[in-house]
């Protein structure tokens, strides 16, 4: 079947057969013949004083605005005197002879202002689509505001973290979760004394772990147990900001309730430290913390974890510390171009978070030659089963976790022991 | 009938009075030594940017195909026999749920708003 859309010939400037405009079309009179409904003709208007501008569908836009065109006659030509197989294109079947009689006369005042010819129809279509087009735009930005807004996941009344927290287990979630080696106090021996400040220079800029010691005014010595949970599983502060993802809330984010409650009690019992960091220095693309909320739609999971379980309760206690507590995914992984952790590449080594070193694989691929127990004694001691020693970060991950009872260290080893082996991505 | 005036750009009601969208286009058959009869009404976004030029349609068509698969490549039609009554608005005898013409809104449903926690 050979169709055409009608509408492309509203406002069209009709050729004759020898290509002069002779007017545009204004209306196409339709009328039923039985079941069909019929073209019978096309009204033609002339316009001899602004032709040549209108030429322009613009320019018969702002005329037609203005009210500056008159219409000086108007053509009822037959549907058969006027080749519309191509609509954006209508050419004259006729000379302009025959032409002449086919004048509808000035009665067409109503018809000049009632129809939708010229312009205005494309004006109007035009109108509509910017109009579109925009409000598209708005709901876009609308939505994405609302998603990237910063929710805490608990509500102050939240029940699963009532009831004092378990001191002496807090402090050993704390040692398993390495929270000193980002918080303490940089300069000065004792881990405990949580002031915050080290800088933590990235490609994404400088982050600074704040004040977490229990000074009310410096620290978080004001905060409830939810405004911890809050943090640690939702990355969101109390003011509902983001935080910064080097923060390793990726990780944090499956944390047992009753982990947070311990972690809670036992941060209490710690030294107030006076004093404020100074603010974050991050890259540009992230200096408006809602922009992390963009982040997070695309790489954050709320309560998620890559944990694999297998029933054993040493292989899934050791699942529990590796990937969520002691996140030992975030510095033994290669990150893509926003700082988010490839999947295809967790454990199997990187460049560090700083940018600086290379953080050796950890899966099979390389750790074969390691037992069960050469994992776990590292981990207490810092030696390797070839008589070396681990260095750098790692050194401050194995201060902390010589603190663990040799359980958990037997179950981290388990669960690393049994990373399928990946080779190496290439830095 | 003046099909500009009186059809084109109307308000489309669908049979249980669902405002569905606009007459965005006609479509008539040209048939040899008889009238172009009108066969369909068009709908939405691809026929309403076809109005600004081929390439604007072209567009639009692809972005439809590219987020909405082949099916909304091309753009809502509705048989001229299936149009009932045309007077202020123009109602249709079809059932917008049978058609893909919200297709675009369930989806937006489904994956956007339906994410929003809270929403
Ligand atoms: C890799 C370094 C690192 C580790 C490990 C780390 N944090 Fe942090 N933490 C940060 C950074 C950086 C921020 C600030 C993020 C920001 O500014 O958006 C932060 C922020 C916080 C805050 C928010 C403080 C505030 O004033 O808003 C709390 C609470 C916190 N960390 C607790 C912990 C706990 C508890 C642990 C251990 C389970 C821990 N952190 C482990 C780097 C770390
Ligand atoms: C703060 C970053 C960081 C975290 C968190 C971290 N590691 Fe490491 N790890 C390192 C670095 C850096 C090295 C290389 C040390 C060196 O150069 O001697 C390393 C080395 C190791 C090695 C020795 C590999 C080898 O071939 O010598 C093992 C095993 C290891 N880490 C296991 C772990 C486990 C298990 C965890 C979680 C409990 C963990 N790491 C958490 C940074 C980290």
């Amino acid at each position: 079947m050979d169709t055409v859309n009608l509408e492309h010939l509203a406002g069209r400037r009709v050729l004759s057969l020898r290509g002069k405009s002779v007017g545009h079309i204004e209306e196409i009179r339709a009328e039923q013949d039985g079941d069909d409904m019929v073209v019978t003709e096309f009204h033609v208007g002339i316009f001899a004083a602004f032709e040549r501008l209108s030429a322009l569908a613009l320019g018969t836009a702002v005329l037609d605005f203005f009210h500056l065109r008159h219409r000086d006659c108007l053509y009822r030509i037959p549907w058969d005197k006027i080749d519309i197989s191509d609509p954006v294109r209508p050419r004259l079947r006729c000379t302009l002879e025959q032409l002449s009689q086919m004048k509808g006369g000035f009665e067409s005042k109503r018809g000049a202002k009632s129809s939708k010819g010229l312009g205005i129809a494309r004006w109007s279509t035009v109108l509509r689509f910017a109009l579109a087009v925009f409000l598209c735009a708005a709901a876009v930005c609308a939505v994405l505001w609302y998603m990237t807004a910063a929710r805490p996941p608990f509500g102050e009344q939240d029940r699963q973290f009532e009831g004092p927290g378990n001191v002496a287990h807090g402090k050993l979630v704390f040692a398993a979760g390495d929270c000193a080696s980002c918080h303490a106090t940089p300069g000065q021996p004792d881990r405990l004394r949580l002031g915050g400040g080290m800088a933590i220079a990235s490609p994404f800029g400088t982050f600074r772990p704040p004040n977490i010691s229990p000074d009310a005014v410096d620290g978080i010595g004001g905060w409830t147990v939810t405004d911890l949970a809050n943090a640690l599983i939702g990355g969101v502060s109390p003011k509902r900001d983001h935080y910064y993802p080097a923060f390793p809330y990726t990780s944090f984010t499956s944390i047992k309730p009753d982990d947070v409650k311990d972690l809670y009690a036992y941060l209490k019992t710690l030294p107030k430290v006076s004093g404020r960091v100074p603010p974050p220095d991050p890259a540009l693309l992230f200096s408006i913390r809602r922009s992390v909320g963009i982040w997070k739609l695309l790489f954050f999971r709320q309560r998620s974890t890559a944990a694999r379980f297998d029933g054993d309760p040493l292989h899934d206690r050791g699942a529990y510390l590796v990937e969520t507590i002691s996140h030992c995914a975030e510095c033994h992984s290669t990150r893509n171009a926003f700082g988010a952790i490839k999947p295809g590449t967790r454990f199997a080594g990187g460049i560090d978070p700083q940018g600086t070193g290379f953080v050796p694989n950890i899966t099979q691929d390389r750790l074969r030659g390691w037992t069960e127990n050469d994992i776990a004694r590292m981990l207490k001691t810092g030696e390797t089963p070839n008589h070396g020693r681990v260095g750098s970060s790692m050194s401050d991950v194995v201060t902390n976790t010589a603190m663990l009872p040799d359980s958990d260290r037997q179950a981290i080893a388990r669960y690393i022991k049994g990373l399928p082996p990946i080779a190496t991505p290439r830095p | 009938m003046d099909l500009l005036r009186d059809l084109l750009d109307k308000q489309v009601l669908d049979r249980k009075q669902v405002k569905i969208g606009k007459v965005d286009g006609l479509v008539a058959e040209l048939r040899q030594g008889k009238p172009p009869r009108v066969v369909a009404v068009e709908l939405g976004s691809i026929t309403l940017a076809r109005r600004l030029g081929s390439r604007p349609g072209r567009l639009m068509a692809w972005l439809a195909a590219r987020f909405g698969g082949e099916r909304h490549a091309e753009p809502h039609r509705i048989a001229w026999n299936k149009v009932r009554n045309i007077g202020v608005d123009v109602e249709v005898d079809v059932d917008v749920r049978r058609t893909g013409i919200f297709d675009w809104q369930d989806w937006l449903r489904d994956r956007v708003i339906g994410r929003i926690p809270g929403a």
